[in-house]
């Protein structure tokens, strides 16, 4: 909502500036999101410069045809009479002019200075509405009323330049979708008496607007009033220029006096209007109903409209003319040749104006406001408010009575019981009772006693009609501490009795996992949890797997983000192959975030309300992962050495960094069945009887799909869960201080294809309670050994919590992990 | 040796004081190791005038045997600390010399440990937790894919709410939300009643249409404030981090953005403990100099309802474009609790009192960071990410 300033001191004295003005407002409930200077830059000197001036004298340019060479005389504050060239022509000698004299700078941010046209000197400018920044573009210069006197300064009567607030008004406020309202706010908030609603009543002629006008409610259940008034006899123009520079700063267009009245006391009062051209309403009746069965409409635009049954039309006896409180037809219009009106002012259901506005795909300043709900009280107000200004702008004779008729009626605004010590408790500061009350009387509620005694009945208080907001006593309270002031309310904290902010283990965990990988040089990024349908098909995940059918968005925004994902994979990969694009040498990146799985079986879990149960259900799976992608070596390229390149050992390492980060040990690495993986580099993770995800080098083909080609991607995705319930739990102090350990390395040659984890498997058995961990440190396949078999090296290290080891001991040990190893692997000693 | 024995020396044996005289100036002379090891052989060696003496007082009258031997003694502990000296100076110089030969290009850059970087969306959630952890609250979480009841009924929402829109809300197809066995023939649709309730009666139009129903991606994280509720008795203390959805795409709205929300549910919880619970989270997170303040507004859900502001970030309150020229930026709404909610969740709204506040968290991270455009962060251009 765009409000003039000067328009709004028209109802309430304000005397500080708009700055003040806008803190005020927005400390009280109404947030000013900004002022918008418009006109010419407000520096006092500049404005100075701007006079109401008459023309002297106006004769032919000596030297130009289009031209006319004019004396003004601004007044002796302005200089006298000035020599002024003008090229507009509809102007006379004698008329009151808008004057900008040599040095002013205009609205366009031109600055004016003296300056010799065609040879002739021109001292000052004769203003035009577009130059003073109230219309687009305007024919010809502003011609005053012959009344306002000469010299004065022009910002007396027009404003040259003005602070417009940029107010948002909350949806449930809709009274202050209007200066009027706005201006409410500004007297309650400052205790400033707020003038009368400004709407006066003309002089009645002709015979009376009901002769003239029938009106039926058809559909009570949609318009809860509708009052009609008759004008006739007004002829359609252009509005004044103050007229015209309301609207414009206020946001409108001036289009001509007819359609700029109704606007204009839509955004004074609210309370959105329509003007129909009496002629071209047949039957002289209006009919507020319900679109019929494939009725269309031609809509000012020239659109065809099919309407559909719940669209609420305002129709004559045979066809629709209006989809009410959003679009008017063609037919029905108000053009130059019209001369009676009938102005329609009217209150209909909000929801439904919100719902065919949708459908036309049309949204205006009338049913934006309709849209929230008006008061019906604001309806005889706007009609007599406009029928004024027809009068007083247009020429028109307002015909005697209103046509006004009532639909369903609104509830009557509740009786609410208030206590002031309710407001205390809720807002945690003391308001004095009488202060509250004067605040709710302030804002125009009715207070009243609530009985005796006092201080246990409180007051019973009756909000006004257009404040349908204040149902409860609790949105009194709201009303008393934003008008008292918020930045009065001291600043204290909760009890936080038996509060303690900790993060549960799931937290912690995921948080020490993004912590680890960033400590190890991945970056973590976050990827959008929608993805295209076939995201991941390229992953060639089995049509049993759940994985490979994604819950779909039923409107999604784009064809790129219709499901949401199964698997972490796609963005990614995406990730990767987006900075491969961009030049990037190396990527390694992680992501932390959910999946989303369908239900494989049962129904959707009901919502219980009032039910204190610890394990509410989900209503889908969306269990947490962690996926990573490598792409080119872990650390950068630098001149100390080539780092290393990436492989299935790397991100082995990254997962085995995540477990060792976690505390957890115990891990399974079984071959990878994973269809998006390398067969021969791949690998699950197990822990315990959880099959906890997949990694290892990419399969070059699925690289390819998702635009990665030619270099070895490495990824892993692993559900957190598992992680969860086993990491960071207690470490119990093992004692390796009291005595030494002692290391043991050894080499033996046995089949090639024989599994590391199988020959530490025989190494650990073998080894009993003295051996601690045992390691390959080394593996070698080559001349050294013979075909088909290869070498790993093992470094066992041997402790007692006893006694210091022996070379007894370290040495039987060893005896009997080589005969182990002899007997059931066929190694023999390097 | 001091003065005195200096004088004595003179005094009593000038050539033991000749002696010293030269064998520390040769001593001094000496530029190299070898040449000092020629100076020691020269004056203190065995064969060495100095040694000489010292052998020969034997063969002296018996008066001046004391006198020589403790002078000679004196020379030779004198010339043995100065060739000693000399010596160390000698080691200390070619070390010196030596580590100047081996200078470094130091501006080379050092060896390239690892170095990830956090994203800044959970950068900042986890900044905005550990304030609110300070303070004694929880993380709650909950699903993104959540019941229409969660998202808007049991939030004071209005059945005609626009919130509640297709334009507003992303909702599931719910054919695809629930998937049968195997075994099950063919890919079959979400439950029957889901169906039925969006009056899709069947037939081969109405398969191709999504089904819309009680699923949808949250637009918000309240439904986890409701689900706590539900789920525990007061005192609540709670903020409830996480992704939200609504269908928007400009600079500054992104279909999927994050949230962090709060809930503190309590006896005698008041609007003056709302302000100074925000006004402590502000102060922490964009610095105790910068002012801020809260504001009326309104939601449906709280009553009274705030907004709360912090000192423009970019002009420090005199005015900019950022500011639209106010001087403040809108960071959080806020409110104490609708008493409506307590209902849904089966508490004793005559009992409590509570507050309620969330926050964008994109718009924290930008503001704070200076990040024009919300799209960027979801790009994952390294060159972006690694900023952070």
């Amino acid at each position: 909502m765009r409000v003039p300033v000067s328009w709004l001191r028209e109802y309430v004295a304000w005397d500080r500036s708009a700055e003040e003005l806008a803190e005020l407002l927005s400390m009280s409930g109404s947030e000013v999101e900004g002022i918008d200077w418009v006109g010419a830059p407000h520096d006092p000197d500049n404005l100075a410069l701007f006079r109401v001036g008459r023309v002297l004298t106006k004769e032919r340019h000596p030297n130009a045809d289009k031209l006319w060479l004019c004396t003004v005389d601004v007044g002796p504050g302005g200089g006298g009479v000035h020599q002024i060239v003008c090229g507009a022509q509809n102007f006379a000698a004698g008329d009151t002019v808008a004057v900008s004299l040599a040095g002013a700078t205009l609205e366009n941010g031109l600055k004016l200075r003296k300056a010799n046209l065609r040879g002739v000197e021109s001292d000052g400018m004769m203003l035009s509405e577009q130059e003073l920044g109230f219309e687009q573009t305007s024919p010809g210069i502003v011609v005053l009323p012959a009344g306002w006197p000469v010299g004065a300064p022009l910002t007396d009567y027009l404003p040259v330049s003005e602070p417009v607030l940029e107010i948002e008004v909350t949806p449930n406020r809709p009274d202050c979708l209007s200066v009027y309202g706005v201006a409410r706010e500004v007297a309650a908030a400052a205790k400033l008496p707020l003038v009368p609603a400004p709407v006066g009543e003309p002089p009645a002629t002709g015979g009376p607007a009901g002769a003239a006008i029938a009106v039926e409610i058809a559909d009570p259940d949609l318009c809860a009033r509708y009052g009609a008034r008759v004008i006739r006899g007004v002829s359609v123009g252009a509005s004044p220029a103050w007229l015209k520079a309301r609207l414009t700063h206020a946001g409108m267009r001036p289009i001509n006096n007819v359609v700029d009245v109704t606007n204009y006391v839509m955004l004074a009062l609210g309370q959105p209007l329509h003007g129909f051209d009496a002629a071209k309403i047949r039957g002289a009746k209006l009919i507020v109903r319900r679109a019929r069965p494939d009725e269309h409409i031609v809509t000012l635009d020239g659109i065809d409209r099919a309407l559909r049954p719940d669209n609420l039309v305002i129709a004559d006896t045979e066809r629709a003319l209006v989809i009410a409180g959003i679009f008017g037809a063609i037919d029905a219009e108000v053009d130059e040749h019209t001369t009676d009106l009938v102005l329609e002012a009217a209150t209909f259901n909000g929801p439904n104006i919100m719902h065919t506005s949708k459908d036309v795909g049309w949204r205006s300043e009338a049913s934006l406001r309709f849209e929230k709900g008006l008061d019906p009280c604001n309806v005889p107000l706007g009609l007599a408010m406009a029928s004024r200004l027809f009068h007083e702008l247009c020429g028109g004779a307002v015909a005697p009575g209103a046509v006004d008729v009532w639909g369903q009626r609104p509830p009557a605004p509740p009786r609410l019981r208030y206590h002031s010590a309710d407001s205390d408790r809720l807002l945690g500061l003391v308001v004095a009772p009488a202060e509250q009350a004067e605040i709710l009387r302030r804002l125009e509620c009715e207070v009243e006693s609530g009985g005796e005694p006092a201080a246990n009945a409180g007051l019973i208080v009756t909000p006004p009609p257009f404040r349908r907001d204040l149902e409860r006593s609790v949105d009194l309270i709201e009303e008393v501490g934003r008008v008292h002031g918020l930045q009065n309310l001291p600043e204290t904290l909760p009890l936080r009795r038996e509060a303690s902010g900790l993060l549960t283990r799931d937290q912690q965990v995921r948080r020490r996992v993004a912590d680890t990988l960033t400590g190890a040089g991945l970056d973590e990024v976050v990827a959008y949890s929608f993805v295209a349908a076939d995201a991941g098909t390229a992953l060639g995940l089995a049509g049993d797997d759940r994985r490979a059918a994604p819950i779909a968005l039923a409107n999604p925004m784009s064809a790129e983000q219709a499901v949401v994902r199964t698997t972490l994979l796609p963005g990614l990969l995406a990730v990767v192959a987006g900075n491969l694009a961009r030049q990037a040498e190396r990527v390694a990146v992680f992501e932390l975030g959910r999946a989303y799985l369908p239900r494989v079986t049962g129904d959707l879990p009901a919502p219980a309300p009032g039910r204190k149960d610890a394990a509410q259900p989900w209503p889908l799976d969306e269990p947490e992962m962690l996926a990573v992608a490598l792409c080119g070596p872990l650390s950068g390229q630098s001149w100390t050495g080539a780092p290393r390149p990436t492989d299935f050992f790397t991100i082995k390492g990254c997962v085995e960094l995540v477990l060792a980060g976690l505390g957890i040990a115990g891990a399974v690495f079984e071959r990878s069945h994973e269809p998006y993986l390398h067969p021969g580099k791949a690998a699950d993770l197990l822990l315990g009887d959880d099959r906890v995800g997949g990694f290892g080098l990419l399969r070059p083909d699925v690289a390819a799909r998702y635009g990665i080609a030619d270099r070895d991607v490495c990824v892993a995705e692993l559900s957190v869960a598992p992680l969860a319930t086993r990491g960071l739990s207690i470490a119990l102090f093992e004692d390796l201080l009291t005595f030494p350990l002692a290391g043991q390395d050894l080499a033996v040659v046995l089949d090639a294809d024989v599994p590391a984890a199988q020959m530490l498997e025989v190494v650990r058995r073998a080894g009993g309670r003295l051996l601690r961990t045992a390691t390959v440190f080394d593996v070698y396949e080559g001349d050294q050994v013979p075909p088909g078999k290869r070498s790993l090296a093992v470094r066992l290290v041997l402790r007692s919590a006893e006694r210091t080891l022996t070379e007894k001991d370290i040495g039987g040990v060893r005896r009997k992990v080589l005969a182990a190893l002899e007997r059931e692997l066929g190694a023999a000693l390097r | 040796m001091d003065d005195a024995q200096l004088h004595d020396l003179q005094e009593r044996t000038p050539e033991l004081a000749a002696l010293l005289a030269e064998g520390s100036a040769a001593a001094a002379a000496a530029a190299e190791p070898d040449a000092l090891e020629q100076v020691r052989v020269r004056f203190l060696g065995r064969k060495s005038r100095l040694t000489e003496i010292l052998r020969s007082i034997s063969s002296l009258p018996a008066a001046e045997r004391p006198v020589v031997g403790k002078l000679g003694n004196v020379v030779r502990v004198e010339l043995e600390r100065l060739v000693a000296a000399r010596e160390d100076e000698l080691r200390g110089a070619s070390l010196a010399a030596a580590l100047t030969a081996e200078r470094l290009d130091i501006t080379l850059p050092g060896v390239p440990l690892p170095r990830g970087h956090r994203h800044l969306i959970s950068r900042t959630i986890r900044e905005v937790e550990d304030i609110f952890l300070g303070m004694g609250y929880k993380v709650a979480e909950g699903p993104e894919i959540e019941l229409d009841y969660y998202n808007f009924t049991a939030l004071n929402t209005p059945d005609d709410h626009p919130a509640r829109s297709v334009d507003d809300t992303f909702f599931i197809d719910q054919r695809t939300a629930i998937r049968r066995a195997a075994g099950d023939a063919g890919a079959s649709p979400a439950g029957a009643a889901a169906v039925s309730a969006a009056g899709s009666p069947g037939g081969d139009a109405a398969a191709s249409a999504p089904v819309v129903g009680d699923l949808l991606l949250r637009t918000q994280t309240s439904p986890v404030q409701v689900r706590t509720m539900e789920s525990q008795e007061p005192p609540v203390y709670i903020i409830c981090p996480g992704k939200v959805y609504r269908p928007d795409l400009d600079a500054t709205h992104t279909p999927m953005f994050h949230q962090v929300e709060g809930l503190a549910v309590d006896r005698g919880i008041t609007l003056a403990d709302l302000k100074g619970t925000l006004h402590q989270f502000a102060r922490e997170f964009f610095g105790a100099d910068r002012a801020i303040r809260l504001r009326p507004h309104f939601f449906p859900f709280t009553e009274p309802s705030v907004e709360l502001d912090v000192q423009c970030l970019l002009c420090g309150g005199t005015g900019c474009r950022s500011c639209k020229y106010s001087g403040w930026l809108e960071i959080l709404g806020a409110g104490m609790v609708d008493p409506n909610l307590y209902g849904f969740v089966g508490y004793d709204s005559g009992e409590l009192q509570g507050f309620a506040f969330g926050m964008g968290v994109e718009r924290m991270a930008m503001l704070k960071h200076g990040v024009p455009d919300a799209r960027a962060l979801f790009d994952n251009d390294l060159r972006f990410l690694e900023q952070f």
